[in-house]
């Protein structure tokens, strides 16, 4: 029997704290990782066929419905693609707006992810829950987080018309403008939060980080003088700077046979020289951002990163929770700069006429760029749509995090594996989950 | 006249997928038939962090949610928390909190109220855009007949 293959696979259904379709397979042989696999259920694939043959003004408003928690990111990518192909420009005061509601998302869902589905990782715990009943202390925290996170609603609600699936973007601009005084309404606990989002970072920054690194590709978008939200050039840490049309060349989405999802690399790795990139793999989100744009943050946030005495930017995406903290600071005084400045345009939306086009727009969702393509006939109705958002750009990197670590996994009993394992994809902020949540439940009576 | 404790709040646990949406379903008709003017508070809610915000650990909360399938789409399972089926549930996203984690993390924070009721309406599918079954649909009167004949009881 000493010769028999001794093969094991590790999976885990439902990874804890990833919604119950996204799943993950380790196989090893005789002690070596022979694959890896992450399943990932990815609804923007119907939205897709949806979109087929609707007007492009319901886009925006069809696209927030994929994601409960990152609706802004869709809205903001579908809008601007569309705003392509109509010729629309937004005055400054429309376009500040925007950039509020995004603020709003981040922090959001920055927040969220930092203090309860993150941090348990690191201090110990299987989850929020476990964490904030364990010390007066670590529930004091997690209040504030459910604070913080809350100033983020408000944002949405104002700027966006509700905290779910927002409804005033449209094509053009917004179907109302929030007056200044309700803007200012939430200036004070903007201020609060933001010293709250200060803590954060100093906070985030003593956690324990395990030694891991890789010669990452990171990608996103860079502006002339703004950390990117919704406008920019697509970059990357390997020299590539393109426009966001330019994406489907440099890009290309694949099916794999274990996900519904499809998955993205770059097309171009043959050509890149020394150096290149050979899997195709890429990494996106708030560690590529900060990578590639850290000198346009403003100087308070670039001051709380200098204080953390952490080495930033960084390659250790375990580290990411820090950099995500250190953009809910940017988000909050973003907010806070934008509020000051605004004054009610005098219209909502600028006028423009549908026709037959082809328009992209890549934005920054939380969780990395959403590259959004639309092609209208000559009333504007969509004849194509094409969605890619941040997790199937991440999910061949993270498997290839899973493959690193999958030898140190070996020897570790199912559980601790699946666990280790777990906190790889976690560092992503993979939106796995944009699927339905309703009770797991078996009563046996 | 309710005699529950005040606020009551009826929140609605949801999403736009299939009959994930019967509980804003619920929230919408209570809302447009003006139920208990002035009395209660509605929510639709998606996901647990949403429902998280609105708690204060002030008055009284009922929750409504739809089931995963069973086998018997449109029936009803009404819970009162604490209850032990739920809270054996594991957590379950990336980036949000199951609603029966929302309520273990709202009881250990001090923002969960006294009393807690769920009301469960058994889903068929749950694909985007489906719209909800005819089955769960038939469910919704009697759901609102059993919450309002919960409330109105002295």
């Amino acid at each position: 029997m000493a010769d028999a293959p001794a093969t094991r696979t590790i999976t885990v259904q439902a990874l804890a704290r990833v919604e119950g379709e996204g799943g993950m397979t380790i196989k090893l042989r005789d002690g070596q990782v022979e694959g890896v696999e992450l399943r990932i259920f990815e609804p923007p694939r119907f939205y897709e066929a949806f979109l087929r043959g609707r007007s492009a003004l319901e886009v925006p408003d069809i696209t927030a419905r994929i994601c409960g928690i990152c609706p802004v990111a869709y809205q903001m990518s579908s809008v601007h693609a569309v705003e392509k192909i109509f010729g629309v420009t937004l005055p400054p005061e429309l376009r500040a707006l925007r950039r509020l509601l995004y603020c709003g998302e981040w922090i959001e869902s920055h927040t969220l992810h930092i203090y309860m589905l993150h941090a348990p990782d690191f201090l110990g715990f299987d989850g929020a829950v476990s964490m904030a009943q364990s010390s007066p202390e670590l529930a004091a925290v997690v209040r504030k987080a459910l604070r913080m996170k809350k100033a983020g609603n408000s944002i949405v609600h104002t700027v966006g018309g509700r905290e779910v699936h927002p409804i005033n973007v449209r094509i053009g601009g917004f179907y109302r403008a929030p007056r200044r005084e309700e803007l200012l309404a939430l200036v004070d606990e903007l201020k609060w939060s933001r010293d709250a989002a200060l803590e954060t970072v100093r906070w985030a920054a003593t956690l324990p980080f395990p030694d891991f690194a890789d010669d990452y590709e990171f990608v996103a978008l860079r502006h002339a003088d703004e950390y990117p939200m919704n406008e920019g050039r697509v970059v990357s840490s390997r020299g590539l700077d393109i426009a966001p049309e330019e994406y489907p060349d440099f890009f290309e989405e694949y099916q794999v046979p274990h996900s519904n999802a499809l998955q993205a690399r770059r097309r171009d790795t043959s050509s890149a020289g020394e150096g290149r990139n050979t899997s195709g793999a890429f990494f996106v989100g708030p560690l590529a951002r900060w990578h590639l744009n850290a000198d346009r943050a403003p100087a308070i946030v670039q001051e709380a990163a200098r204080a953390t005495g952490l080495t930033l930017p960084t390659r250790n995406p375990f580290v990411g929770i820090v950099v995500r903290a250190l953009e809910v600071v940017l988000a909050f005084d973003e907010a806070l700069r934008i509020i000051d400045g605004y004054e009610p345009p005098s219209r909502p939306v600028v006028e423009f006429e549908p026709h037959a086009g082809v328009g992209h727009a890549v934005t920054e969702a939380p969780r990395g760029i959403l590259y959004h393509r639309y092609e209208t006939d000559a009333k504007g109705m969509i004849r194509q749509a094409t969605i890619v958002p941040p997790t199937s750009q991440n999910q061949l990197q993270i498997e290839c995090d899973l493959l690193r670590v999958a030898p140190s996994l070996v020897n570790l009993p199912e559980a601790e594996a699946a666990l280790h394992a777990e906190k790889v994809i976690r560092n992503y902020d993979p939106c796995i989950s944009c699927a339905t949540h309703f009770l797991k439940l078996k009563v046996e009576r | 006249m309710i005699s529950w404790a005040r606020p009551i709040r009826v929140v609605g646990v949801g999403s736009p997928l299939g009959d994930d949406a019967v509980a804003w379903e619920v929230i919408e008709r209570l809302r447009k038939h003006q139920a208990w003017p002035g009395e209660i508070e509605f929510h639709a809610v998606e996901g647990g962090q949403r429902l998280l915000d609105v708690l204060d650990g002030r008055g009284s909360l009922i929750l409504i949610d739809a089931l995963a399938p069973g086998g018997n789409p449109g029936s009803m399972l009404r819970f009162t928390w604490p209850s032990g089926d739920l809270e054996a549930l594991r957590p379950g996203s990336t980036h949000d909190l199951r609603p029966a984690e929302a309520l273990q993390l709202a009881a250990s924070l001090g923002v969960l109220p006294a009393r807690v009721i769920i009301w469960g309406i058994e889903g068929d599918g749950f694909e985007p855009q489906a719209g909800i079954s005819a089955a769960v649909a038939a469910a919704v009167p009697k759901l609102i007949e059993s919450l309002a004949a919960e409330l109105e009881a002295v």
